[in-house]
C-alpha cells in the first residue's frame, strides 16, 4: 500500500517547541497523523526540497520514513 | 493539641460540600474535626479560607532537584505536598557509575535538565535504589513517592546492550527481582516509555522492551500492589488508543493499575480525544484501571533565532533563512535592509501572531525592562511596529532574545474543563521540574483554581480538590493522604478561592552551576502542612520543617 502527504500543519508539542504534524492519507482512504520533530522536519524539507511547509503536500511517504531513518542514525553530539 | 486551624471552609477531599469546621492536629496526625473547644500550642486562623488535604502531583521529574532542594521549589508553595518523579522510564536509580553521563544526557534530551546541574549540583553518592532514597531523605521537606525507571533496570541489568535488543529470560528474572528491591525501598511503581528518544536521537532503553519484558515486570507490580506508569504515543488518536487497550490486558491480566500520558486537547484533535475517553471509558466499565493524566495549562512554545523554529516553517524565505545560514547570516540579513524588507513583507501576513508574542529573555541590561512585555506593547514605546521589534531586538541581542508564543494548544478552556472533570481523567502531566529552560512547570493547581473553578466556572471548589486529592492517593495506592479525615496524616493546604493562581512567570538563577529556570511564585496559598508541621507561610515563606516522607 502506498501513502502521500495530505496535509501539514504546526502543533505545539510538550517539550515548548513547535512540530510539524503531517497527514498521510493512504491508498484505501485511511488516514494517519505523523509529528516531526524540528530536527526530522529540516531533513524532509531539505529532501524534498521545500521550500514551504506547503510544498510537502502530494510527497510520498517514503521521505518521512527516509528522514526519520537519517535523524535517528545521525550523531548530533 | 499541638496546632488547632480555625474556621475554615473545610474542602475534605472526598467531594463533599463544604462546610465550617476546625481541624485539630496531634503530632503528624488530624485527631478531630468540628468544634474545637480547647487550646493549641500553635492556632491557624483560616477563617474564610479553604482548607483542603494537600495536593498531589503526580507526574514530575523533581528527582535531581531533591539532591540539593528537598521541597522542590515552589512545589509546596503551590499546595502540593506530595511528589511523584521518576516518570516517563527515568529515574535517578538504581544507576551504576558507568551510567551516570548516559542518564545526564537522557534527562537532558528528554526533559531539557541542564548538564551543569548536574556536575555541579549533584555529588554521585549512590547506585542502589536504597542508596538514592536514603540519600534524598535527609533532608526532606515535601512527601516523595518515587517511581522506578524501566529504562535505568535495562541499564543496570543489561548495560550497553539495553539500547540495541530484547532482554533473555535470564534479564527479565533480574530485572524483576531489582523492582522487587525498588519496591521494597519505596517505590509506588514502575515508569516506561514508548516514544522517548535519549541524546543521541536513539530510543531510550525502555523502547527495546518485548511484551514479555513487560509481563515479567508487571507481575512484579501485581504482587506488590504497585502501579505503572507509561508515556504513550499521545500525537497519534490510533496509537494511543491501541496503548490503551494494551493498558487494559495488563491491567485486568495482572490486577494492577496503570496511568498514561500525557493527553492534550489541542483544536485540531477534539474528535480524538473523544474517542480517546470513549475508550477508556469501555475499558474501565470491563474492570481496567487504565488513567489518562491531563495537564491544567495551555501549551506554550518558546523560540529565538539561534535555532532554527518551525514556527517560521510556513514563510519559505525565513526558514530557508534560519535553515540554511549560520549565525551571521542570519544577523547580516536582518541588517541589510533589502533582505529585511522582503522578510517583513513576507511575514506581516502574521501579525497577530507576532502582536501577541512576549519577550521572555534577553542578556544586555538595557533590553532587561522589557521582558515580559508583548512586542505589541514593546512597539507602542518604540514607535514602530511587532514584526520589526522582534527583528531589532534579536538584533540588539545578537539572536540571543528568546521570544514566547503562548497558548499555541490545550487552550479551549471550557473542551479542556470538560475533560478535567470526567470521572476516568486523572489530573496531572505537570512535568514539575523538568523544561526548566523553556517554561515553568509549577502552578498548574493555582491555574486549575483559578481558571477553571473561578474564571469558567466549570467545576466546583469541592470537585477540583478531590481531583488533586484523595483521587490522586486512591489511584496512587497513597495511604492516609488525600481526605481530611481524623486519623489521617496532616497534609493540609489553606487557600484564598478567590485569589488563588500560579502566579506569573519568571526567569530566575537559583540553579546549581549558576543555572536558571523559568518558575512561578504561588498567589493566595496561606499556609502547607506537611506530617502537621508547616512547610510555608504566605508571609514568612518556607519554615525549616524536615518532615517530608518517602510514601
Amino acid at each position: 500500500m502506498s501513502a502521500w502527504v495530505s496535509d501539514v500543519r504546526l502543533a505545539a508539542a510538550h517539550e515548548g517547541v513547535a512540530e510539524l504534524v503531517v497527514t498521510l492519507t493512504y491508498d484505501n482512504g485511511g488516514e494517519s497523523h505523523i509529528p516531526l520533530a524540528p530536527e526530522v522536519s529540516h531533513i524532509l524539507m531539505t529532501r524534498c526540497a521545500a521550500a514551504s511547509a506547503q510544498d510537502l503536500i502530494g510527497q510520498s511517504w517514503t521521505h518521512i520514513r527516509d528522514a526519520l531513518s537519517e535523524a535517528y542514525n545521525s550523531e548530533i553530539r | 493539641m499541638d496546632t488547632i486551624i480555625r474556621n475554615g471552609m473545610i474542602a475534605d477531599g472526598t467531594g463533599k460540600p463544604l462546610f465550617t469546621a476546625d481541624i485539630g492536629i496531634i503530632n503528624d496526625r488530624i485527631v478531630e474535626i468540628g468544634a474545637i473547644t480547647g487550646q493549641a500550642n500553635h492556632e491557624i486562623d483560616a477563617s474564610g479560607k479553604i482548607v483542603s488535604p494537600g495536593f498531589i502531583d503526580p507526574h514530575t521529574h523533581f528527582d535531581a532537584q531533591l539532591l540539593w532542594d528537598g521541597a522542590a521549589k515552589p512545589a509546596i508553595e503551590h499546595g502540593i505536598t506530595t511528589i511523584v518523579p521518576g516518570n516517563c522510564s527515568l529515574s535517578l536509580a538504581p544507576l551504576k557509575a558507568e551510567h551516570r553521563m548516559k542518564l545526564v544526557g537522557m534527562f537532558n534530551q528528554i526533559e531539557e535538565m541542564p548538564h551543569k546541574a548536574f556536575s555541579e549540583g549533584v555529588t554521585w553518592d549512590w547506585e542502589t535504589f536504597e542508596e538514592y532514597i536514603e540519600r534524598i531523605q535527609r533532608d526532606l521537606s515535601i512527601n516523595v513517592a518515587p517511581l522506578v525507571g524501566h529504562s535505568l533496570l535495562r541499564l543496570w541489568v543489561m548495560s550497553d546492550a539495553a539500547m540495541s535488543r530484547a532482554a533473555t529470560p535470564e534479564e527479565i528474572s533480574d530485572m524483576a527481582d531489582l523492582l522487587s528491591r525498588c519496591i521494597a525501598a519505596g517505590a509506588v511503581g514502575l515508569s516506561t516509555s514508548f516514544v522517548d528518544m535519549d541524546e543521541r536521537l536513539q530510543p531510550v532503553p525502555s523502547r527495546y522492551a518485548c511484551t514479555t519484558e513487560l509481563d515479567g515486570l508487571c507481575k512484579v507490580l501485581s504482587e506488590t500492589g504497585k502501579l505503572l506508569q507509561v508515556v504513550h504515543e499521545f500525537y497519534d488518536t490510533d496509537l494511543t488508543l491501541a496503548r490503551i487497550d494494551q493498558l487494559a490486558e495488563l491491567s485486568l491480566k495482572f490486577d494492577i493499575t496503570t496511568t498514561l500520558s500525557p493527553l492534550f486537547l489541542n483544536a485540531d484533535n477534539q474528535e480524538g480525544v473523544q474517542a480517546i475517553m470513549k475508550r477508556v471509558d469501555a475499558q474501565m466499565q470491563r474492570g481496567a484501571r487504565v488513567w489518562p493524566q491531563v495537564q491544567t495549562r495551555p501549551i506554550d512554545i518558546s523560540f529565538s533565532f539561534a535555532v532554527p523554529s518551525l514556527l517560521f516553517i510556513r514563510l519559505p524565505s525565513w526558514y530557508a533563512l534560519m535553515r540554511f545560514s549560520d549565525h551571521d547570516g542570519i544577523k547580516a540579513a536582518f541588517e541589510d535592509p533589502a533582505k529585511r524588507a522582503a522578510l517583513v513583507q513576507e511575514a506581516s501576513a502574521m501579525m497577530p501572531l507576532w502582536s501577541v508574542l512576549t519577550l521572555r529573555r534577553v542578556n544586555t541590561e538595557k533590553n532587561a525592562h522589557l521582558v515580559g512585555q508583548t512586542l505589541a506593547a514593546i512597539a507602542s514605546e518604540r514607535d514602530s511596529n511587532p514584526l520589526d521589534v522582534m527583528i531589532d531586538l534579536s538584533i540588539e541581542e545578537d539572536l540571543d532574545a528568546h521570544f514566547l508564543a503562548a497558548s499555541m494548544g490545550h487552550n479551549d478552556d471550557l473542551a479542556v474543563a470538560d475533560l478535567l472533570k470526567q470521572p476516568n481523567v486523572m489530573i496531572g502531566a505537570s512535568d514539575g521540574g523538568a523544561h526548566i529552560l523553556s517554561f515553568s512547570t509549577y502552578g498548574d493547581t493555582g491555574y486549575l483554581f483559578s481558571k477553571f473553578v473561578r474564571d469558567c466556572a466549570a467545576m466546583s471548589v469541592e470537585l477540583a480538590v478531590q481531583k488533586i486529592t484523595s483521587e490522586p492517593a486512591e489511584i496512587w495506592g497513597i495511604a492516609e493522604r488525600g481526605q481530611l479525615k481524623p486519623g489521617f496524616i496532616a497534609d493540609i493546604t489553606i487557600f484564598d478561592a478567590a485569589t488563588i493562581a500560579r502566579g506569573e512567570e519568571y526567569y530566575v538563577q537559583d540553579v546549581p552551576g549558576e543555572g536558571f529556570r523559568y518558575v512561578r511564585d504561588a498567589q493566595g496559598v496561606s499556609q502547607v502542612l506537611i506530617s502537621g508541621a508547616v512547610a510555608y507561610d504566605q508571609t514568612y515563606g518556607y519554615s525549616e520543617a524536615r518532615t517530608g516522607k518517602i510514601v
